[in-house]
């Protein structure tokens, strides 16, 4: 297993009455009258745990607490005897978990969906907000974060209702906004927060849409709930993720996406991330990046006629055709981004993303040092 | 087999040199056809004679849907329909001011019929000044461009001062741009320096080589000329190039010399190219007949002009004006702020001109109308009788506005270019006495119809023309 750039768990024993949602030390938002979270010091962590560290990675408390900061959100897990960051103001970004539940089986997901309860992921969530009270967008991710209607606007209400004003990027297939009633609740829990919508869209017909989100009337309802999103003016990143079915189509998709749904803000067209379903089927998936390169310059030079704002993520500079670096970013996130020993001679090494940590042996492509 | 597609609406428009067909939608998107034989099978739903690509090209600019999307992209189209609507119809952006009709030159062409430098009664008082900003601070536009015209503005350089320190001690909340429509006469260093620290552009007069630009506009005072030009330099020397930009105002005895007025802009280091015809309008009307041409006779210039910067792109970045304003109609629609092509019509709803005698227009072709017909139909309202400094639109603004949605006048409801196109009002009031006007016998009309074919055929076949407009559209 390769080092991601930061660690996001350790080992430690964890008793059960010590399982839960902590604050390290003083809380960002300490003075707020909010459901504050119990405090995690040196000094509670000793009483809570006498064993630090069963795998020896930490052995003293203050081992522990070097890797977190002051106002971090932090896990301590039962199940898997560890302590886990939630929110941390060392990620390069943050993002929560509200759910595992979601109406579309898209093929490549990292993240296979369950039916298991997530109520209690949504209060974690809510309380961890709260907490944290970041200055920073916070990724809410899932599953699908809609899917769970009455929890999704409880979570947004609770945070309204306490006064928090943390800005979301919300990661959502978009299609309960298609309910007219529910996107109206949304917009009044929302208020005037600021919130980026990230929605995914992988064709410009419903035949390819649908084949690849695995449910019929996907496509419909995914435009009428960004319509719905366009109509209240909101923030919106469309997400579009290549892969063998969609890929020769990706031109045609961009200029659909540009002229049917102008009020767009920005369009990311994010490469596999070779985990979950993706990883599982990643022969029938995948395609090489460089064999990608025709395609996305085609993509980018009719998209970028009507939209400034077109970035491609998760693509390594050095696989990339050099007309189109200038349009990647550094997408990744640190506790699963890491550099292959390649890399080290590399050029372009601190302008470049790096790669996934699930991205080794065959699903990584061959890593070219760039002068 | 056909495949199950739905048709959507879409306009075209057969191009008659190579008889392919151009199609648009109200979304904007185009798309081309070999021939009428293809227009008649995408018509009959005969789609199997278009290869499998061609099919998803039209599937991607919704002229073809699957049948369970029809309800949905018609909801799209109608979205987009309205946001363009909406986006016409907020709150002015552009204010011009006049501070005075006197001018030091005596041009052929005149538009705003200018009067002599010592006449009085022609200047617009500084009192006026906190009035005119209390109906642009009501305009909840964020960004605010304020030109000031004339007459020569310069003349009253005092009233520009006195108004350029009120607005940003009272518009804090805005992005405010200055331009001053000059022919900079009366220019001096004093100004010069002190245009440096405010957020000062000026937009000068220069129609192109010296014998054209002296015989069009002649001064009493001074080589109107070697002036201008030398002034430009001074500007542009002391304030930087993105300070100056110019304007060359077509006389039929510019027709012939295209390539030489791209030139002398390009060799002047300005930024950009920006031909128009004479409108219409002021001493232009009277001396129509050795001054003007017609629409064919002013694209082919037009075309020699375009030509020549696409051109001398080679060189370094310089940009088109006119192509620059229709490639942002077509690629960015809901970003384009021209005033003169818009629809709604920009008249009031984009723009609000200041007159020196207090009238508010809608326009500036409005103010010209005015001074040679003084239809009082055309007077918005006047800064020393206004209740709470309250423009409110009377029933002849309405009527007039009511008229400029394209999509419902004739000669425009089937056009092809509908999607990118707008309105000019006045153009048709002064033209046909009538502010539809028949398009058949429209100079405006006939005029963008030209230039669209011309870009749309140059974006199709020309790769060197459209990564120059690619350029532009980024810049």
């Amino acid at each position: 297993m390769v080092k991601a750039l930061r660690k996001d768990n350790i080992k430690i024993t964890v008793p059960p009455s010590a399982a839960g949602l902590y604050v390290v030390g003083r809380s960002n938002a300490c003075d707020l009258n909010i459901p504050h979270l119990p405090t995690l010091t040196s000094e509670t962590l000793e009483s809570i745990t006498t064993d630090v560290s069963p795998d020896g990675t930490a052995r003293t408390n203050s081992d522990v607490t070097s890797y977190l900061a002051e106002g971090d959100i932090v896990w301590l897990d039962q199940r898997f005897q560890q302590i886990r960051t939630v929110l941390s103001s060392k990620a390069n970004a943050n993002t929560l978990l509200v759910t595992e539940r979601c109406e579309n089986r898209c093929t490549f997901c990292s993240q296979p969906p369950n039916d298991l309860p997530d109520t209690m992921l949504y209060t974690n969530a809510t309380l961890s907000l709260l907490n944290f009270n970041s200055a920073e967008y916070v990724g809410i991710s899932g599953g699908e974060p809609t899917y769970n209607r009455a929890a999704f606007l409880a979570m947004l209400n609770t945070l309204r209702v306490f006064g928090n004003a943390t800005s979301l990027h919300i990661l959502s297939n978009g299609r309960s906004l298609a309910d007219k009633a529910f996107a109206k609740k949304v917009k009044d829990v929302l208020g005037d927060r600021e919130v980026l919508w990230g929605i995914p869209l992988y064709g410009h017909r419903s035949l390819l849409h649908d084949r690849l989100v695995g449910s019929s009337g996907a496509f419909k309802e995914t435009l009428q709930g960004l319509l719905a999103l366009g109509e209240m003016e909101s923030l919106i990143e469309l997400r579009i993720v290549p892969t063998r079915q969609n890929i020769r189509e990706l031109p045609n998709i961009i200029s659909f996406v540009t002229t049917a749904l102008p009020f767009i803000n920005c369009i990311s067209i994010m490469n596999l991330e070779p985990k979950g379903w993706a990883r599982k089927l990643f022969d029938t998936l995948h395609v090489p990046v460089r064999d990608q390169s025709p395609f996305l310059l085609n993509a980018l030079e009719a998209g970028k006629r009507r939209l400034s704002d077109i970035r491609l993520f998760n693509y390594p500079l050095c696989l990339l055709n050099p007309e189109i670096r200038q349009f990647a970013y550094k997408s990744i996130s640190d506790w699963k981004n890491y550099y292959p020993e390649e890399c080290n001679a590399c050029g372009l090494r601190s302008q470049c993303g790096g790669f996934f940590t699930s991205a080794q042996g065959k699903f990584i492509e061959k890593v070219e040092a760039q002068l | 087999m056909s495949e199950q597609l739905s048709l959507l609406p879409f306009f075209f428009r057969e191009n008659k040199q190579s008889s392919s067909i151009f199609l648009s939608n109200q979304l904007g998107a185009f798309a081309h056809l070999k021939n009428r034989r293809e227009l008649d099978s995408l018509i009959d739903g005969d789609y199997d004679v278009f290869p499998e690509s061609k099919l998803s090209e039209l599937i991607a600019k919704s002229f073809l849907c699957e049948p369970d999307e029809k309800h949905i992209r018609g909801s799209l189209i109608a979205s987009n329909i309205a946001s363009r609507w909406q986006e016409a119809m907020r709150n002015p952006s552009l204010f011009m001011i006049v501070p005075t009709l006197r001018c030091d030159h005596n041009c052929r062409y005149c538009q705003v019929s200018r009067v002599p430098l010592h006449k009085t009664g022609y200047d617009l008082g500084i009192g006026c000044i906190p009035h005119i900003l209390a109906i642009i601070a009501k305009s909840n536009s964020k960004q605010v461009k304020i030109e000031f015209q004339g007459g020569e503005p310069l003349v009253a350089v005092d009233f520009i001062k006195t108004f350029v320190a009120q607005a940003e001690a009272m518009l804090v909340d805005r992005a405010v741009e200055f331009v001053i429509c000059s022919a900079l006469g009366p220019l001096s260093e004093d100004t010069v320096t002190w245009a440096r620290d405010h957020n000062i552009t000026f937009s000068v007069s220069l129609d192109g080589p010296e014998f054209i630009h002296n015989t069009n506009r002649p001064s009493e005072y001074f080589n109107p000329y070697q002036n201008t030009v030398q002034k430009i330099k001074y500007i542009r020397e002391t304030l930087g190039s993105h300070r100056v930009s110019c304007l060359s105002t077509t006389s039929r005895r510019s027709l012939s010399e295209a390539r030489e007025i791209a030139d002398i802009y390009f060799q002047l280091e300005l930024e950009s190219l920006f031909v128009r015809p004479i409108s219409p309008f002021g001493f232009a009307s009277k001396a129509r007949s050795d001054l003007y041409y017609s629409a064919d006779e002013y694209f082919e210039f037009y075309q020699a002009c375009l030509d020549r910067v696409i051109e001398l792109n080679s060189q370094r970045m310089f940009v088109e004006e006119t192509a620059a304003i229709h490639l942002r109609k077509i690629f960015s629609p809901l970003t384009s702020d021209y005033v003169d092509l818009q629809t709604p019509a920009g008249y009031a709803f984009g723009a609000m001109v200041f007159n020196y005698d207090g009238n508010i227009f809608g326009s500036d072709e409005a103010r010209m109308l005015w001074q040679m017909t003084r239809n009082e139909e055309l007077v918005l309202g006047n800064l020393n009788c206004l209740e709470n400094q309250e423009l409110k639109l009377g029933t002849p603004a309405i009527n007039l506005l009511s008229g400029t949605f394209i999509a419902c006048n004739p000669g425009c409801d089937e056009c092809a270019y509908q999607p990118y196109c707008g309105s000019d009002p006045l153009h048709h009031l002064a033209t046909q006495g009538d502010h539809i006007g028949n398009k058949a016998f429209s100079f405006f009309c006939k005029l963008q119809r030209k230039i669209y074919d011309h870009l749309f055929y140059l974006i199709e076949n020309n790769s060197e023309a459209n990564q120059v407009f690619m350029s532009w559209l980024k810049h």
